[in-house]
């Protein structure tokens, strides 16, 4: 698999998190200059409140220092890791705040089977990132808008059908395209 | 599997990937993946583009305090490694211990900054510094533990000969009707607070004792001790006028402001 990445930037933050699994406290804090503002973003994203968010963000590194020695390279990136919790931590939270029972549960990803081939994880350059950015500004609202409420909302293809009003036919058919056609873009852009 | 009987199985990857796969869909999916490398691939590729997905919204401000307030709750609520790693053991007592290793991080990531600007052999070097330190850990936890007993004594004694020493009975309540506390404070040597019979912690949850001024604050995240006894020593000026004292269960690191059950009040006017 072809992947633009940053191999220095998931390098240094797995050396930042081994200095928490040993106990080295400053390392926290450089993990908190690096990855603070995608958690905090993304909580502001999903709960629209500031206090909120920043329990979040205080959440996940709780839990980051605590289960620092349980990260495992080969399944996440250090950002990749900190977002799941982040993510998970702002459905939950969502839902205890709104109680809603179209919500399916959370299903954190979970790990998959070691001998898969290329699957080790590998941080995505700022460029890659970048043209994920224009993709998803260039899918359009019928493509884009069933994959943020996924992410965002944790809604399931179910409640996305009935919150769009559309048949649950297109909203899997639209959560496939939309996934594809930025995998297309972002992993193999020499393709695209 | 047939072709078509994996088609419709490979229509899954996607929400799979968004984590919002209904449970009974889920367990097919996952049962699936273990036979299926197309879709393991499929998986890992839709899963980057997920994971990508959230460092494309635009980034907010963080709010300055903000670290400060992370570490500390971070650092005060390890309870476990403190007792494995020698450098933690300083860490736990107080909250006004946590917020000086807060500092102390704070002014260690100043120093390293230049580290996480690319310097790989400097983060080498300091990897091999940690390693090195937990060699240590053992002996450091010998010494630690006298000096985590010999401090707290000295910061108990302090609050205790204050001459604005106050104290209040707080008493149990709807959800421990037969627990009892006690806090003895002063307004500018800080507070201990003691107490029994309290209901056992659900998972993922801390007590919480707060000083009641003009708004509930904080006056740390409390774990009981072996014997299921609470004691918390704070060094911090407690509030001149405080109205009353809580002890209330908060999820693990603790909240700004109290959202669990209170357990425990007292009041002081």
């Amino acid at each position: 698999m072809t992947i633009p990445h940053e191999h220095t930037d998931q390098r240094l933050a797995c050396r930042v998190v081994e200095r928490m699994a040993s106990g080295d406290t400053a390392a926290l804090g450089d993990l908190y200059d690096a990855h603070a503002r995608y958690l905090y973003s993304l909580a502001l994203r999903m709960l629209r409140d500031a206090s909120d968010a920043e329990e979040i963000v205080q959440e996940v590194f709780t839990q980051a220092w605590r289960q620092a020695a349980r990260y495992d390279e080969a399944r996440a990136t250090v950002i990749g890791w900190l977002l799941m919790i982040a993510r998970t931590r702002s459905l939950d939270r969502l839902r205890a705040r709104e109680a809603r029972p179209d919500r399916t549960v959370a299903n954190p990803v979970p790990d998959l089977p070691s001998e898969a081939p290329g699957q080790e994880a590998e941080a995505l350059s700022g460029e890659a990132v970048q043209r994920l950015r224009t993709a998803l500004q260039q899918l359009g609202d019928a493509l884009r808008t069933p994959i943020e409420l996924a992410y965002y909302e944790g809604l399931s293809q179910s409640a996305i059908a009935k919150r769009l009003d559309q048949p649950l036919g297109t909203v899997k058919t639209r959560m496939r395209t939309a996934l594809s056609q930025l995998r297309e873009l972002l992993l193999h852009p020499e393709g695209a | 599997m047939s072709l078509r009987g994996h088609e419709a199985v490979a229509q899954l990857a996607a929400p799979y990937a968004l984590g919002v796969l209904p449970a009974n869909e889920r367990q097919v999916f996952v049962s699936h993946l273990t036979t299926c490398v197309e879709c393991r691939r499929e998986v890992a590729e839709l899963s980057r583009v997920v994971e990508a997905m959230p460092q494309t919204l635009d980034q907010a401000a963080l709010p300055p305090s903000l670290k400060a307030r992370v570490l500390a709750a971070a650092l005060s609520t390890d309870t476990a490694r403190r007792h494995a790693i020698g450098e933690q053991r300083v860490v736990i007592a107080s909250r006004w211990v946590a917020w000086l290793a807060a500092a102390a991080s704070l002014a260690a990531v100043v120093f390293g900054a230049f580290a996480w600007n690319g310097r790989t052999e400097t983060a080498r070097l300091r990897t091999q510094l940690a390693v090195a330190q937990q060699r240590e850990a053992a002996l450091d936890r010998q010494i630690g533990a006298l000096e985590d007993s010999a401090g707290h004594t000295r910061q108990t004694a302090a609050i205790l000969r204050a001459g604005d020493l106050g104290r209040v009975e707080l008493v149990g309540q709807a959800g421990a009707p037969g627990a009892s506390g006690r806090v003895l404070w002063s307004a500018s040597q800080g507070l201990v607070f003691v107490a029994t019979n309290l209901p056992p912690l659900p998972p993922g949850r801390v007590y919480q004792l707060w000083v009641v001024a003009d708004k509930p604050l904080s006056a740390g995240i409390v774990v009981p001790d072996s014997a299921g006894r609470l004691t918390v020593i704070n060094s911090e000026p407690v509030a001149a006028r405080p109205k009353a004292f809580a002890l209330t269960i908060e999820p693990e690191g603790g909240r700004s402001s109290p959202t669990g059950p209170m357990l425990l009040v007292g009041s002081n006017e």
